[in-house]
């Protein structure tokens, strides 16, 4: 694949430093402690400054792409990115307004709009599908405690 | 050790068929097989679905199945790189090069079949290997003080991070935030709560399923939906076709030979997996050919060594992982995560606690290939079959799985929001041109990591030179130095020479639809 625009590594190393300080600073606030007697901010303060010197490391380093750069260049798919999200949402939702079999047909369902080949039929089949496996599988197999139908 | 060793085996031979287990050994190879076969799912996002289902499971079932879908995807993995020119995974990409071409001149069917044998080959050899190579290792463990495992962990860690894909500086980064993750919740020393942001969920720390699910479940879906190529696939492939004649398998076996001892040096180098493993023995089989042009063109050594070397580094991947505990890849790392779940220690005397789980897990790789073996050939056309079904059908039931799966590890509403947290960091990542399988590396070990660290400098009243003065620790530091020495090297040749050499050319075309795996 070629044409692609490359990924900007500046971004990524002022990332990982900005993680790397962030990580320093709050392993700072927990005692660091000493060689002796590591305190519980040793690690992640050690963890942090190797991060941040990383970060820097990355954008000095910045040079054609040696690998195929084709998984990071490809831009991102609106559609799929919410549904798949948003499918995740409204199970966290349907946990405590719906119960099972709700939570089953409505994640699928919405994850499967995600892909802007589906059709209604087999939306709405793979739905009833992942209430199958729900009920069978998780809910008498397994014995998730997770009602069939609740609300609040 | 011999003797012992041969009836500790049997012992296992007798665990790994009781039935319960043979069913989850079963279980695993054949959705291992299924998850090779289909592009678009991983195995790393296949065992992170599982994962949270075999906390319930008996520990010694719950290893036999996940690991079943390790060794099982890579059966499953050639199918589709031979007939359809799509590397499912990354260490089959390899095999395109020569079982496409094969398929063309109507040799699909035998490409199969070297496939298989290679694979079998390969593997038992693995196992052979490991019979007597981990009690070997775990006898050498055993003698280890916290500095010498800390600076095995850094090595491995090290060698985990630059040798999988991508930047070598990249990697180390992405382990380095896995140790990061792992400290998350309280300090068993002090009981500070670290990095919890006040949240009393994450006192336990950052759940694995969930860490797993999310970088390599939602994460992956995200980057595919919509942008996997659909699958077309013209032909019928009959068992019968799937026999090799004479002339290839004279011609094959030398090469899976060849494979099978380069793999089992690339499970031995913790951090190199199947893919690097495929690659260096297909370059190394076409740099070894009288007549290197018939490589790209059908050259049936070009599929035997590459498949041959896969399976035996991926037996062989095992060996570090079960006799010290050091996790030489990502999935490795979610396998002795799930261990420790299970109350399981990892490390050297994982062997002498837990003799049922390793000697019956070694059984089960046998058995499990045999299956696999069984399940790949009368049963091909099935797979066939199988490698058409829309995309578009898979992901949305992985969803379902991955809510359901990481709610009924804690029944803990929160993890299920960690997962879609860590999927859209996952996913920034990846656009960063960041591979996070390391992060696992790191997750899983970095606990154990500090506490050994911890218990060095306490030992050595502070001082940092116990880590040199030891000399087995000195020649895992020393190692590790090594490891980065020769990427500082690489790097700046790279610059001199203003390109970059690469071994093998180009994977073809289908560079979409290769999934990120480990090493």
């Amino acid at each position: 694949m070629t044409g692609a625009a490359r990924p900007d590594d500046r971004a990524a190393g002022a990332l990982t430093g900005l993680v790397g300080a962030c990580t320093a600073y709050g392993g700072y606030q927990y005692d660091i402690g000493s060689f002796l007697e590591m305190g519980p901010g040793f690690f992640p303060f050690a963890l942090g400054c190797i991060l941040l010197l990383l970060g820097m490391l990355i954008v000095l380093n910045r040079r054609a792409g040696q690998e195929a750069a084709t998984d990071a260049a490809t831009p991102l798919d609106v559609r799929g990115a919410l549904c798949i999200v948003g499918a995740i949402g409204v199970f966290l939702v349907m946990v405590k307004y719906g119960g099972l079999v709700p939570a089953a047909f409505a994640t699928t369902v919405i994850a499967a709009l995600g892909d802007r080949t589906a059709r209604p039929f087999g939306t709405l089949a793979l739905g009833v599908v992942a209430v199958g496996i729900g009920v069978g599988l998780f809910h008498f197999v397994l014995r998730l405690p997770l009602p069939l139908f609740t609300w609040g | 050790m011999l003797g012992t060793g041969l009836s500790d085996l049997l012992h296992g031979f007798a665990v790994a068929l009781e039935w319960r287990n043979f069913l989850y050994c079963l279980a695993g190879v054949v959705i291992g097989n299924v998850v090779g076969v289909m592009p678009g799912m991983g195995v790393l996002a296949a065992i992170s679905i599982l994962l949270p289902l075999t906390y319930t499971m008996p520990p010694v079932g719950a290893v036999l199945m996940l690991s079943g879908i390790y060794y099982g995807a890579q059966y499953g993995g050639a199918i589709c790189s031979i007939l359809l020119n799509l590397p499912c995974h990354a260490a089959h990409a390899v095999t395109c090069l020569d079982g496409y071409p094969m398929t063309r001149q109507g040799k699909g069917g035998t490409a199969l079949g070297i496939t298989v044998i290679s694979s079998f080959f390969g593997a038992s050899f693995g196992i052979i290997l490991m019979i007597f190579f981990a009690p070997m290792l775990v006898h050498v463990a055993l003698e280890f003080g916290p500095a010498e495992v800390c600076s095995l962990m850094l090595l491995g860690l090290l060698a985990g991070s630059t040798l999988a894909r991508g930047s070598a500086l990249k990697g180390i980064t992405m382990t380095t935030f896995g140790l990061l993750l792992g400290i998350v919740g309280i300090d068993v020393n002090t009981g500070t709560q670290r990095f919890t942001l006040g949240q009393t969920h994450l006192a336990d720390g950052i759940e694995l399923a969930a860490l797993a699910l999310g970088f390599f479940g939602v994460a992956e879906f995200i980057r595919t939906v919509n942008n996997i190529r659909p699958v077309h696939l013209g032909m019928q492939v009959r068992t019968r076709d799937m026999w090799p004649s004479r002339a290839d398998l004279r011609r094959a076996i030398p090469a899976m030979f060849r494979g099978t001892v380069i793999g089992s040096l690339c499970a031995m180098i913790p951090g190199t997996g199947p893919t690097i493993a495929s690659f260096v023995s297909y370059a190394a089989e076409k740099r070894i050919s009288r007549n290197p042009e018939r490589f790209g063109q059908g050259a049936i050594e070009g599929v035997a060594s590459p498949e041959a070397s896969t399976h035996s580094s991926v037996q062989g991947d095992f060996i570090p992982t079960m006799s010290l505990g050091i996790p030489g890849d990502a999935v490795m790392a979610l396998l002795l995560g799930a261990l420790v779940v299970q109350g399981i220690q990892p490390g050297p005397q994982l062997i002498n606690d837990h003799p049922d789980l390793f000697w019956g897990l070694i059984a089960s790789f046998w058995i499990g290939n045999i299956l696999l073996v069984i399940l790949n050939v009368p049963m091909i056309g099935i797979w066939v079959k199988i490698l058409a079904i829309p995309y578009k059908y898979l992901f949305p039931i992985a969803v379902f799985f991955i809510c359901f799966g990481v709610y009924a590890t804690n029944s803990d509403v929160f993890q299920v929001g960690e997962t879609v947290v860590f999927g859209i960091i996952g996913y920034v990542l990846i656009r960063l041109d960041f591979h996070p399988a390391p992060v696992l590396l790191g997750f899983v070990l970095g606990p154990r990591f500090e506490e050994d660290l911890r218990r060095a400098l306490l030992l050595s009243r502070g001082s940092l030179s116990v880590f040199i003065e030891s000399p087995i620790s000195a020649t895992f530091l020393g190692a590790s130095l090594l490891l980065i020495g020769v990427q500082v090297f690489v790097y700046v040749r790279g610059k001199r020479r203003g390109g970059a050499a690469d071994i093998v050319e180009v994977v073809p075309s289908a560079a979409t639809t290769i999934v990120h795996e480990g090493p």
